[in-house]
């Protein structure tokens, strides 16, 4: 065999083999449990830790019949975007391949839908993390912050701008707290009334 | 020889001369330190009228102080700082005409051990500002007399430890007293 050959080969060997330990996200992923199982489990998943900061959100988990488990995330009543998780039951039901969708809502406030196509690397790691929730769940393992890391950081990066924008704000809005409270301090002193 | 040699001589002074002169008139003339461009009146005027509330807000500690202004028309501003009823400290602007239009303002602070007080290095139970006080009362002073705002990134960070205590807690809502 000559030694170019021998090279095409070994490359499409090492692509296949790669295809096959890292599935197309697109096309799900499947889990060594009933579609039963894994729809009672999935109704019972949190959102992912941490990945969404400070934003004190409410979640709604919805069976859409026997094949979808629909997370939908709010603020203030809001509705911001949801999880749909596609169920469909494998090798004769033993296993059942998840299939995981993020879509944002057209909010009374916001477009969502237009941020996340507008912020693609938060949207990524919103699905990668959502991703690792459904896998700990239906892998019964503690969720695993190494599997996020790369899209956090990723992430991270995109949005320094805002990072830091929202840095100023708040260290605006503490500066503003703590003047008020000061005069406050003293409006009170005025009237007689002590600490 | 000698002749021409001392004639080209005189021509490069004159030149040099010349050159310093054009130079000269191109700079602006930067005042002494503590010089205002305003007349005295105009500045015992707005001194006085000012109770330096960006300058306290910078480095008050955690007890409520009160600035109270007291002046002679055309020689000096006094501020007096009270809290509760209690005077903690006071410092003069002292002013001078230079020209008509230009006032040389003289900060001075009242005498503490070997140096003044709140110098950076007297200790106080309550203070009442962070040390050192005398480069905010001249960042004051001077942002009254340019007409300009108070900066306080003009004045360096204070010293004091205990403020720094007392003003967090000041910030949190915790109002210290002199009297405590």
């Amino acid at each position: 065999m000559k030694p170019f050959s021998f090279g095409v080969i070994l490359i499409a060997c090492v692509a296949a083999y790669l295809y096959y330990i890292y599935p197309n996200a697109a096309d799900g992923r499947v889990y060594p449990v009933t579609i039963a199982q894994a729809r009672q489990d999935l109704a019972k998943a949190e959102l992912p830790p941490y990945v969404f900061a400070s934003q004190p959100l409410d979640v709604t988990v919805r069976n859409n019949g026997d094949t979808e488990v629909i997370w939908i995330i709010r603020r203030k009543s809001e509705e911001l975007f949801r999880y749909t998780a596609q169920l469909t039951a494998e090798d004769k039901g033993a296993t059942t391949r998840v299939k995981l969708k993020l879509e944002g809502a057209k909010g009374r406030t916001e477009d969502y839908a237009k941020n996340l196509a507008d912020n693609p690397k938060i949207r990524d790691m919103y699905f990668v993390a959502m991703e690792e929730r459904v896998a700990s769940t239906l892998l019964r393992r503690p969720f695993d912050m190494s599997r996020i890391h790369a899209a956090m950081a990723s992430a991270a990066v995109a949005n320094l701008p805002n990072i830091r924008k929202s840095a100023d704000e708040a260290a605006a809005a503490s500066a503003e707290m703590e003047r008020s409270t000061i005069q406050r301090a003293y409006r009170n002193e005025a009237t007689g009334a002590r600490r | 020889m000698d002749e021409m040699a001392h004639s080209t001589m005189k021509r490069i002074g004159w030149a040099v001369l010349a050159l310093a002169a054009v130079g000269l008139g191109g700079c602006k003339q930067e005042r002494p330190p503590g010089v205002y461009d305003v007349s005295i009146g105009e500045a015992y005027r707005r001194l006085f009228a000012d109770k330096l509330a960006d300058m306290v807000y910078a480095k008050q500690c955690g007890i409520l102080v009160h600035v109270t202004p007291v002046g002679i028309p055309g020689y000096q501003v006094t501020w007096r700082v009270h809290s509760s009823g209690r005077e903690v400290v006071q410092f003069t602007a002292v002013l001078t005409a230079i020209s008509a239009n230009q006032t040389k303002v003289e900060i001075r602070m009242p005498p503490a051990g070997s140096g003044e007080m709140y110098d950076g290095s007297q200790f106080y139970k309550r203070p009442a500002f962070n040390q050192p006080l005398r480069p905010a009362v001249q960042e004051q002073v001077a942002a009254i007399l340019e007409g300009r705002k108070f900066d306080v990134r003009n004045i360096g960070p204070g010293r004091d430890k205990v403020c720094q205590v007392h003003r967090a807690g000041l910030e949190t809502g915790l109002v210290f007293r002199v009297d405590d």
